[in-house]
């Protein structure tokens, strides 16, 4: 009897541990990340291969702690750009879908800056949005609260929420439809 | 038999006649990938400024007129610059927006001119001496422009491939972003600003 109570107690101790280790595993970084790529469209929640920058620059430098990211664009998960100025016309929902994918680009040269880690990033510190909008164009803050929103989902609150620009701008490089410039630092 | 012989001296010959490219291309890629010095720096600075006209290879002495800002701040190393304009030789910049007021040759001549400008204020910050760059970190270009006007990378990859020209690859790449303006002070066409960290 006495061994059979061992045995219950034993076997809820484990079975506490297992469950508490299977809640940790649905709540990290790469798990956040990848439930939103999934919901973005991009398969099996992965991050696409980094794109080719289009110049004699780099998509990234690091140089001690500091990370600065050439300013991103919104690409498709089948490798395409999202082009277009910004009207008055435009879908809110395709430019919110726009911003996300500008995100992902983003954590993408992240990844690569902190050495294929994103746990390694100790802090997002600046994020500059930059949008090809008219004048009078009312919804730049809900585009750049959908950037900052996604990255504290993501990153969490400590290093996830940072300070930001927003900028309307006349046109972007190559006709790009949303740019987001972020400097971070690594842990 | 001779034809045996025949094919090992073709494969011979091929291999010998490969060996120099090889060795000429990890020489090359050495040189890039390697700091410069100091004397190599500033000849290829001059190079750049006697390319766009400046006398003896000197860029212009500027005075400091503005008392609530500088241009360039050095915090722990890190120089950050105040937005440089593309000042010609005779002191005059390029004014009107891009396309219809200015064309893009004349902009991509103004991306150069602002680009040695940067390099001197860099110059200035490291008292001097250029080889004390340690990276140039992230260049921000701003264009005067109207909407349907798309070709700012043209414009960028001028003073781009001039920085990593005069600093080399290592310490010249940089990270990037390019946007245009609706309005600039004073109608400038073209300017910069960046991030450097010294040695």
């Amino acid at each position: 009897m006495i061994k059979n109570i061992n045995f219950i107690i034993l076997a809820t101790i484990l079975s506490i541990n297992i469950s508490a280790s299977f809640a940790q595993s649905s709540d990290t970084l790469e798990s956040r990340l990848s439930s939103e790529l999934v919901r973005l469209g991009f398969k099996g929640g992965e991050l696409p291969p980094l794109s080719k920058v289009f110049g004699p620059y780099q998509p990234y430098v690091v140089v001690d702690k500091d990370i600065y990211l050439t300013s991103t664009a919104a690409q498709r998960p089948d490798g395409t750009w999202i082009t277009g100025l910004v009207t008055d016309d435009t879908n809110l929902d395709d430019l919110i879908y726009a911003t996300e994918l500008t995100v992902i680009s983003a954590i993408n040269r992240l990844k690569y800056a902190a050495g294929g880690d994103l746990n390694k990033i100790g802090k997002i510190i600046h994020v500059n949005t930059l949008s090809p909008a008219p004048r009078d164009y009312p919804y730049l803050k809900i585009l750049a609260d959908t950037s900052s929103d996604m990255l504290v989902r993501i990153f969490g609150y400590d290093v996830g929420s940072h300070a930001r620009t927003i900028l309307a701008v006349t046109s972007l490089p190559i006709n790009m439809h949303h740019e987001i410039e972020v400097r971070a630092e690594l842990k | 038999m001779i034809k045996f012989l025949q094919i090992i001296l073709v494969i011979l010959a091929v291999i010998v006649s490969f060996q120099p490219i090889v060795v000429a291309q990890v020489e090359a890629v050495n040189n890039d990938i390697g700091y410069k010095d100091k004397i190599t720096i500033d000849a290829d600075y001059k190079k750049e400024l006697l390319a766009l006209g400046f006398n003896n290879g000197e860029y212009l002495k500027l005075k400091n007129e503005a008392i609530s800002h500088h241009p360039y701040v050095v915090m722990d190393k890190v120089v950050h610059t105040a937005e440089v304009l593309a000042l010609r030789p005779d002191g005059t910049t390029l004014k009107g927006s891009v396309p219809s007021n200015v064309s893009q040759e004349d902009l991509l001549v103004a991306s150069r001119l602002a680009c040695v400008g940067a390099i001197n204020v860099i110059k200035q910050a490291a008292d001097g001496d250029l080889s004390r760059v340690r990276k140039i970190a992230n260049i921000r270009y701003l264009t005067l422009s109207e909407p349907e006007y798309i070709d700012y990378a043209l414009v960028s990859n001028e003073c781009s491939t001039l920085m990593v020209r005069v600093f080399g690859q290592v310490v010249g790449s940089h990270s990037r972003f390019a946007i245009g303006l609706v309005a600039s002070p004073n109608n400038e066409s073209f300017k910069l600003n960046l991030i450097a960290y010294l040695k």
